[in-house]
């Protein structure tokens, strides 16, 4: 294993886990306690943790560009294809979520405002497993640093 | 005007008389509670297919034979009107996830039904932001600003 993949490992655990755990614990204390500033402030972390990071390593190489090499083409090409697969896989998720909603409680049914909070919550979760997921696999596909 | 600008205009052009008709019919069927005029309906429908064809044409007709696909700087383009894209679906998904919440309140419930409308409705709106993008791209470069 690589350094990058060794890096891509563990921001694939605790990205996720960022973004779930502020997330739920958010939403469970809108839920029992009413609206207050820290649980949104919370939640508002972990939506920007998945709607922005993803971005970071275009506006690094934006704003470094006539300064020190940060990333190359390979890296540049690897970030473009798991900026494309988390996106697809999102669009996926909601996808399923509205099949699994409608399953679950029928064509007639209701869902919870609650769960809608909850699903985005898991949307941003799944976001970033993706990202780091695709980054190590490809990472992993160049072989050894000494290669 | 190159074939992506092309295909931006063909889009935006589209949706946005899609949206007109749609917003017709829906006025007059669920507002109104009437059927459309049919002769009104025909004449809408024609133009639709004359604005296809011209578009069609449009897209076929190269501004001289040796005019390639795609150049370097349409791919920059592309690819940063993917960005914009990629970033409103993420703020789309946000506000149409937590806009029923605002709305209806803590204890509010939404309809099953509703959510595949509200994704699809998304994925069209993220759709036609990467095609005014890429239009918004082009003018600037008309003005000699830079990519």
């Amino acid at each position: 294993m690589n350094r990058a993949q060794e890096t891509s490992l563990a921001l694939m655990i605790l990205m996720p886990l960022c973004a779930l755990i502020p997330g739920s614990v958010a939403v469970l204390l809108v839920y029992t306690q009413g609206t207050h500033l820290i649980p949104l402030l919370m939640f508002a972390f972990v939506i920007v943790l998945g709607s922005l990071f993803w971005l970071l390593p275009a506006v690094v190489q934006k704003v470094h560009k006539s300064k020190k090499v940060q990333s190359d083409e390979r890296d540049l090409l690897i970030y473009k294809n798991w900026a494309v697969a988390a996106h697809v896989v999102l669009w996926l998720y909601f996808a399923v979520i509205c099949l699994v909603a409608w399953w679950l409680v029928g064509p007639e049914g209701v869902v919870s405002v609650n769960i809608m909070a909850l699903v985005l919550v898991g949307a941003a979760a799944i976001f970033l497993l993706v990202e780091y997921l695709a980054a190590f696999i490809q990472y992993g596909q160049g072989g050894d640093d000494h290669d | 005007m190159t074939r992506t600008q092309k295909t931006a205009w063909l889009n935006v052009s589209g949706f946005l008389a899609s949206m007109a008709l749609f917003s017709y019919l829906f006025i007059t069927i669920f507002a109104l509670k009437r059927l459309p005029n049919r002769a009104a309906a025909v004449v809408v429908l024609l133009l639709f297919g004359a604005q296809f064809a011209w578009w069609i044409f449009v897209l076929r007709k190269k501004q001289s034979p040796a005019e390639p696909e795609a150049d370097e700087r349409d791919k920059a383009i592309m690819r940063n009107a993917v960005l914009v894209s990629f970033l409103s679906t993420w703020l789309l998904l946000a506000v149409a996830t937590l806009l029923p919440a605002l709305i209806l309140g803590q204890a509010g419930c939404l309809p099953v039904f509703l959510l595949p409308f509200i994704n699809f409705g998304v994925f069209l709106i993220a759709g036609q932001i990467y095609f005014v993008a890429v239009l918004v791209q082009y003018g600037r470069g008309r003005k000699g600003e830079q990519l």
